[in-house]
């Protein structure tokens, strides 16, 4: 099972891809403006604390400074992908040392609910068998 | 139409407005998929549009859940019809694959599954169709 699904997987042929960002907190805007600039429409934007910083074990006048983060969720077509990924990690070195993050895409299987394919309103891919 | 199993697991993700995180939770709890997880989260859809409409960045609640794939189909169809996902800004839902996981709802659906695969090999035994 698990050799047959990542055969699969490696072909990488889905839809839609989910663009995961995590940047530095404040930083989401770039990623927001970047990713619509390479033809996203949006994206959800979630918090987190970021656990690798050094700063995570320090504090300034005995108030502990926690590494904040944001995440950004950027759902885009397949085909965009490698655009909008580009653009996210030209913006990441544009912010500067603090803006510095991670990006990573995962398969979409079905979505429902994207704007750009209103008309097409259930999403269902089918895997070409060779 | 063809059914797609690429994995043994799905994440599905929810984005729905404030307030209806719950509501979705209970869809996917309907649907077989327990374990839901809140979280808050912005909506940031094309500015122009929503300033448009008065608004910009919009309060969302995003659920995830871990679901057994020949249910995510008809889980996100419930989910469009009740959310109307059709809609710009009412938000969306999609399943991402995953390759393993742990946790109770996985031996759940495992056995589920295990279950289903015993049953189609009776009836074969049997002779049914």
């Amino acid at each position: 099972m698990e050799k047959k699904t990542e055969k699969k997987m490696e072909k990488n042929n889905f839809d839609f891809e989910l663009i995961i960002s995590i940047i530095g907190r404040g930083h989401a805007d770039y990623i927001i403006d970047a990713t619509r600039e390479a033809g996203a429409t949006g994206g959800t934007i979630i918090h987190g604390r970021g656990t690798v910083d050094k700063i995570s074990d320090s504090s300034f006048m005995g108030i502990s400074i926690q590494p904040e983060k944001d995440i950004v969720l950027t759902l885009v077509k397949s085909t965009l992908k490698k655009n909008v990924m580009k653009a996210i990690s030209e913006n990441l070195n544009l912010t500067g040392k603090e803006g510095h993050g991670i990006t990573f895409s995962l398969p979409v299987t079905h979505a429902v609910g994207v704007r750009e394919l209103k008309k097409d309103n259930f999403i269902k891919r089918q895997l070409k068998d060779d | 139409m063809k059914n797609i199993n690429i994995a043994p697991f799905e994440v599905i993700l929810v984005i729905v407005k404030k307030g209806k995180a719950e509501e979705a939770v209970e869809i996917l709890t309907n649907n077989y998929a327990n374990f839901s997880l809140i979280t808050l989260a912005e909506g940031t859809t094309d500015q122009a549009t929503a300033e448009f409409f008065g608004f910009g960045i919009q309060e969302r609640e995003m659920v995830m859940g871990l679901i057994d794939p020949k249910e995510s189909e008809k889980t996100l169809e419930i989910l469009k019809d009740y959310f109307e996902l059709d809609e710009p800004f009412n938000g969306l839902a999609i399943t991402i694959p995953i390759k393993s996981a742990t946790n109770i709802v996985v031996d759940m659906i495992k056995n589920k599954l295990k279950g289903e695969k015993n049953g189609e090999e009776n009836r074969e035994e049997n002779g049914e169709k």
